[in-house]
């Protein structure tokens, strides 16, 4: 699920940047420092919208570094349990389906897929399909899932999915 | 149902969904037991004992506890007193609709709940097992098991192909599972659903308990047991009812018994009384006791041969010497048709006692006791008036044989 949440983070800015441009190095900065990255608690941060405030930046003693405490607004992408997404196959082996939502990895366990769908290393990519050949999963294709599962870590979101319900799959 | 007024009876679909839970949940002895109270409300434990042909131990231990521990049932302690006076203790057992209701929906929102937990910890269960080291995985982990370049999934600590732990992969799936549970539970639902605003009364939640001898005797002598028509969804409530109808009517049949008792005795006096009067009203012409007389006199007309009749006219005058010869003589028939009248009968025993009265002599005249007037006993000789009153007094004293 998306938010758009304010949040606030602190530059540390080398003194070579002190100049006429300073403001938006910071801003720069902020952007390379925060977009990308992924915090447990509000998940991934997809993009800056806003900078708020760019507070007034404090010297670091004996070292000549300052430190702009910035307040922003973010889009951030937060996985839940339950919650149905599209997502794209990046590996398929034996064991399952790894998939990728956007910066999110998620993998679907083989006892997640429906029974009617096999596993066929032999084909080129290796593949699930059901008999018939109707429905064929390989790397590259778009598929729906629901989360069944997350795992949060402080920098980082791993999730499982299944595609034993209505609708899901290819 | 969504009817402001409690309900008197059980509704169909509360009866059904009991049966429903016991049979799905319990064991087939629990249901025969819940079928039993479905049918009549209280029910002593004795009686289901004797009933169901349970052992009164097992019946009380293992079913009738385990349903009320469950709050299916509840039990009401009386004392009863037998024909002998002695006071026994019963228990007699009713089922509780309105908590079975809740018990219902709460134990079926446990089973989803628990089926809910079984799901997540599929998915939480370690389903990679590292051959070299031991070291286990759950789906969680796959991440960082994976190696982008070979594709394959590589323990951590090792650097070995992981394996899948077949022993831990469930047995069935846990969203099937759920899917299989919705389905299976679905019509207690829909029950449930129907059941949802009753409201029963006071007397249907707390019923009085059920005489069951009818019922016992009604089995018994159909040996065959419970006739099929009994468990016939459509004869139900109206044989549930028909069967506490008879329970009341015969708990008050003992009480009605001895209102009748005086009733009866009260019209088996009435004549007593009567019979009494006509007695007394020989002499007096009272208009009331002429139409108490006259039921009478037909009963007897009725009831009794004319000889009977005879007896009791006889009764009347067996002073009257020269009249038993005459009386039977004159007229047989003619006595039953004076006797439907009393008034005739009195005349008539007047007409004989002119001709044929106890003789008194007055000094050489013989008169007719009944004829002798209070001017003739003034004339009398004290021998003669002693002579008269033994005369009277011997009359007077057949007279009430």
């Amino acid at each position: 699920m998306f938010y758009h949440v304010s949040l606030e983070h602190d530059i540390l800015l080398h003194p070579r940047y002190f100049g006429p441009n300073l403001l938006n190095t910071v801003k720069q900065k902020l952007f390379t420092e925060v977009e990308g990255t992924c915090t447990g608690k509000y998940g991934f941060v997809i993009a800056v919208t806003t900078i708020d405030n760019i507070g007034a930046g404090l010297i670091q003693p004996s070292r000549g570094f300052v430190v702009y405490p910035v307040k922003y607004k973010a889009i951030v992408f937060r996985p839940f349990k339950g919650e149905v997404l599209d997502a794209v196959v990046t590996q398929v082996n034996k064991v399952g389906l790894f998939t990728e939502i956007g910066p999110l990895s998620c993998f679907i366990s083989r006892h997640s897929i429906p029974a009617d769908m096999e596993f066929d290393p032999s084909s080129n990519p290796p593949c699930y399909k059901t008999k018939d050949e109707d429905v064929v999963i390989q790397e590259e294709d778009e598929i729906r899932l629901k989360i069944v599962g997350t795992r949060v870590d402080a920098k980082d979101i791993f999730a499982i999915g299944t595609l034993m319900d209505d609708f899901l799959g290819l | 149902m969504d009817t402001d007024a409690p309900l008197t009876s059980v509704p169909e679909e509360l009866k059904r969904l009991v049966r429903l839970i016991v049979r799905g949940f319990y064991s087939m002895e629990h249901a025969v037991v819940i079928d039993m109270l479905v049918r009549h409300p209280c029910v002593k434990e004795d009686d289901l004992a004797e009933l169901l042909k349970f052992e009164r131990k097992h019946l009380r231990l293992s079913i009738l506890n385990m349903l009320k521990t469950d709050k299916f049932l509840k039990s009401r302690m009386r004392v009863e007193t037998d024909e002998e006076g002695r006071t026994t203790r019963h228990t007699f057992y009713f089922i509780n609709y309105s908590v079975f209701v809740n018990v219902v929906k709460y134990k079926l929102d446990h089973m989803r709940r628990k089926i809910e937990m079984d799901e997540r910890d599929n998915t939480s269960r370690s389903s990679f097992k590292c051959p070299n080291c031991h070291k286990t995985y759950t789906d969680y982990e796959v991440g960082e098991l994976l190696d982008p370049s070979t594709g394959e999934l590589v323990c951590t600590f090792c650097n070995v192909t992981v394996e899948e732990d077949e022993s831990s992969v469930p047995k069935q799936d846990a969203r099937t599972l759920l899917a299989k549970f919705n389905e299976q539970i679905q019509p207690i639902y829909d029950l449930l659903r129907v059941c949802e605003d009753v409201k029963l009364a006071p007397e249907v939640l707390e019923p009085e308990p059920t005489d069951m001898k009818k019922v016992i005797k009604y089995v018994r002598n159909n040996a065959s047991g419970h006739k099929p028509a009994d468990g016939d969804r459509t004869v139900w409530s109206g044989d549930a009812t028909r069967n506490v109808d008879f329970g009341y009517i015969e708990n008050r049949v003992t009480i009605t018994m001895d209102d009748d008792h005086p009733g009866k005795v009260e019209k088996k006096d009435q004549p007593v009384w009567m019979t009494k009067s006509t007695i007394d009203g020989t002499s007096a012409l009272d208009s009331a006791i002429v139409e108490n007389k006259l039921p009478d006199v037909d009963k007897r007309g009725r009831g009794t041969g004319p000889d009977d009749i005879l007896q009791t006219l006889l009764v009347h005058e067996p002073k009257a010497g020269p009249s038993r010869l005459v009386v039977p003589d004159s007229s047989g028939e003619s006595d039953l048709e004076e006797l439907k009248n009393g008034e005739d009968v009195e005349e008539m025993e007047s007409d004989e006692d002119d001709e044929a009265g106890p003789m008194v002599f007055i000094g050489a005249n013989p008169v007719p006791y009944n004829n002798v007037t209070p001017e003739m006993v003034a004339t009398m000789t004290p021998l003669e008036k002693e002579e008269y009153i033994r005369i009277g007094q011997q009359l007077y004293e057949n007279m009430y044989d």
